[in-house]
């Protein structure tokens, strides 16, 4: 039998405490999780202090972007001829990320990728002490592959709804077919959730996607706003939530999540709706909730090596993963917040919501350094 | 015997890991709950935090 408690490796630190800007960070394989503790805290553990983020908390690493599905949406633009780098390259990426000290990878990417190379990807990850995640929409997956994904710690199946709602946000019906993958990985899999876009089509109509994944025993959900990158771009301003959806997606949410006790996780972008639902800043910080902390807890890697603050950043970025380690690339995420402009400035919400998602401020105002104009508290046009 | 008083603060705890290759998520269903839930996960997550420690500082911890 396993440790009920297990703590995580620090690649490359030589300790179980992270040294970080604030303090230090202790991470947990069981129960799972992430304690960040200030420097008092630390006392004689207390390393040297880091003015600038340590390593990210998080890497994603979008492997591929060869697919033949065709979503309206993919912010990737995969489609079936595409560049991407070799497994080598991935493998000294995956190396340089864990002597930075990263705790977990996040693969994904182009659906027309190699299983075989996921599986022995993770397991490199795994053999340097990071926990991998993988989301994928199924394809291809059969019961033989999906018995050699445990080296998985989660397994996250794109559902964008149930039946029609599926199409209304990919643009193609792949409904079925991400229900039966979802089927095979939960019965090989202990940790098999569902990844969902919420876009207009769908955000008034959740309810059938928490009672499926209720009835199908799936306890972990992840809700994701649609992002203006990749295809995106061109269909965001049909895609985007309408401010009444914008300001009742978290009660809703939240009501359903009562109602079929699955257990739900926003994604960065969600941040400003959620401090618009009146939860005071103090407690969404101690959850560990953030606004873009893209390049600081979170970096990303796309299939051509671009080096970028978060997956949907990626292509403007003239970075690349060799430069990973440089926090100067990221200087305009991390200083956002200083140069923060109204109503965000004096908005209270402001050292959790970090200004929401800056990828849809630039697609919508034509700047990185605006608000998002997303966010409920900008849409009534005043501070929070 | 008096007991050590803790010093410093948890800051947050994020529970659960990433399962999406895109964006960052947390878990809100901790907010079902309200402040006395997120406390007592800072709380809970603080003692294991330094009990860990403790252990690895008296040499019965895990090794790295």
């Amino acid at each position: 039998m396993g440790s009920l408690i297990e703590v995580q490796p620090v690649p490359g630190s030589g300790g179980i405490v992270r040294p970080e800007p604030f303090g230090g960070t202790i991470a947990f394989r069981k129960p799972e999780m992430l304690v960040l503790v200030d420097h008092e805290w630390l006392g004689s553990l207390r390393r040297d202090a880091k003015p600038d983020p340590a390593a990210p908390f998080e890497a994603h690493l979008t492997l591929s972007n060869r697919c033949d599905m065709g979503c309206r949406g993919c912010y990737i633009d995969s489609g079936l001829e595409r560049e991407e780098l070799d497994v080598e390259t991935w493998e000294r990426i995956i190396e340089k990320l864990a002597a930075l000290g990263v705790y977990h990878l996040a693969l994904g990417g182009g659906e027309l990728l190699s299983w075989d190379v996921l599986i022995s990807l993770a397991h490199k990850a795994r053999e340097l002490g990071m926990t991998p995640n993988l989301s994928t929409s199924g394809r291809n997956l059969t019961p033989a592959v999906a018995k050699r994904l445990s080296v998985f710690e989660r397994i996250h199946v794109s559902l964008d709804g149930v039946g029609a709602a599926y199409a209304g946000v990919r643009g193609h019906d792949g409904f079925v077919s991400g229900l039966m993958s979802l089927k095979v990985l939960k019965a090989y899999h202990r940790r098999v959730g569902v990844n969902c876009v919420v876009a207009r089509s769908n955000a008034d109509d959740l309810e059938p996607l928490f009672r499926l994944l209720h009835d199908l025993g799936v306890r972990d959900l992840e809700l994701l706003r649609f992002k203006p990158a990749g295809r995106g771009a061109a269909v965001f301003d049909r895609m985007d939530l309408t401010p009444r959806q914008a300001a009742g997606v978290v009660p809703r949410v939240l009501e359903l999540c009562r109602r079929f006790r699955l257990r739900v996780r926003m994604d960065c972008s969600f941040t400003p709706h959620v401090c618009a639902s009146g939860f005071s800043p103090k407690l969404l910080f101690k959850m560990g909730l953030a606004g873009c902390v893209g390049g600081s807890w979170l970096v990303s890697v796309d299939p051509q090596g671009r080096l970028g603050g978060c997956s949907f950043d990626t292509a403007s970025s003239s970075l690349s993963w060799e430069d990973l380690g440089n926090s100067g690339g990221f200087r305009h995420y991390l200083d956002w917040t200083e140069n923060a402009p109204e109503p965000c400035a004096s908005c209270r919400w402001l050292q959790v919501c970090r200004g929401g998602c800056h990828v849809v401020a630039r697609h919508v105002t034509g700047s990185f350094h605006a608000p998002d104009p997303g966010c409920p508290i900008v849409q009534r046009g005043s501070g929070g | 015997m008096k007991r050590e008083r803790s010093k410093g603060r948890v800051l947050a705890v994020k529970l659960g890991s990433n399962p999406n290759s895109s964006s960052l998520g947390v878990d809100v269903t901790l907010l079902l709950g309200g402040g006395a839930l997120v406390s007592l996960v800072s709380l809970l997550g603080g003692t294991l935090a330094r009990w860990v420690l403790r252990r690895k500082k008296t040499g019965n911890g895990q090794s790295d």
